[in-house]
């Protein structure tokens, strides 16, 4: 395996592990598709020029996938064809924490209220919220979805009031 | 800004990113190996390919032999004109 590629897994996977959680809200979910942005980065790794657009390279690549994941999910849950809205998680966030972490608890109470904030959210509002909170620039982030600007701050303030309001009630 | 103070990465267990890693290296060595999968039906074809020329080269020996048994056929009949002719010669 390449060295550059093994490099990028070790900085990126867990960044990408926790993007992609919160952005499906199922950890089973993220484990499948964390998998396959990854094999889509060895694959596209030459189409790589510039080493330092790596970050924004990869969230771009995990956006997508996401993004295509819920709207594919969403399509079969209208036709009735998946059933894994009842299907229980075979993952638990609870046993896959770091157990050296000792505020686990506090982590996974984080992680709760995360997830209640991004379900009341677009698919658009919420992958430019999480992306904000892995430190992209909006510029970096306009250029990572393909979008204006100012669509980036005008999704940016309407995610900020929603999530605001909610984050309040909780 | 409050709610994006709170977006630190999931503090995941080392074990748990290390399985995922190893079914990551897994994935990709199985789809290296998918990438030669394309052999298989070219060599079929090939071996298709070289058995349709053959067969190809054998019937035209076979339309070969037929072709030369009709001009023998045709030659006796040449002979027996000819010796239907002697034979009013003869008369």
């Amino acid at each position: 395996m390449d060295q550059a590629f093994e490099e990028i897994l070790e900085k990126y996977q867990a960044h990408i592990m926790s993007f992609i959680y919160r952005y499906v809200g199922n950890l089973s979910d993220a484990d499948d598709l964390t998998q396959e942005v990854f094999i889509s980065v060895y694959k596209n790794l030459d189409k790589l020029r510039d080493k330092d657009k790596a970050k924004s390279w990869i969230f771009s690549i995990a956006a997508n996938k996401s993004r295509n994941f819920l709207r594919r999910k969403r399509i079969m849950s209208f036709l009735s064809l998946d059933d894994s809205n009842s299907r229980e998680e075979d993952l638990k966030l609870e046993d896959v924490l770091d157990s050296k972490e000792e505020s686990r608890q506090k982590v996974l109470e984080r992680e709760e209220e995360i997830k209640n904030i991004l379900s009341l959210l677009p698919n658009r509002q919420k992958e430019i919220l999480l992306l904000r909170g892995e430190g992209f620039e909006l510029k970096e982030i306009a250029e990572l979805l393909n979008i204006s600007e100012g669509a980036v701050k005008a999704n940016l303030h309407f995610a900020r009031q929603k999530a605001g309001k909610t984050a309040e009630g909780l | 800004m409050k709610e994006e103070k709170k977006f630190k990465t999931i503090p995941f267990d080392e074990a748990f990113l290390n399985k995922q890693r190893k079914e990551i290296f897994y994935k990709l060595k199985q789809k290296e190996k998918i990438k030669y999968f394309w052999l298989l039906p070219a060599f079929s074809a090939a071996l298709l390919f070289l058995a349709f020329f053959l067969g190809k080269n054998n019937i035209k020996s076979v339309k070969n032999e037929d072709f030369s048994f009709y001009a023998s056929m045709d030659m006796i009949e040449d002979l027996d004109v000819l010796e239907a002719a002697d034979a009013e010669e003869l008369k």
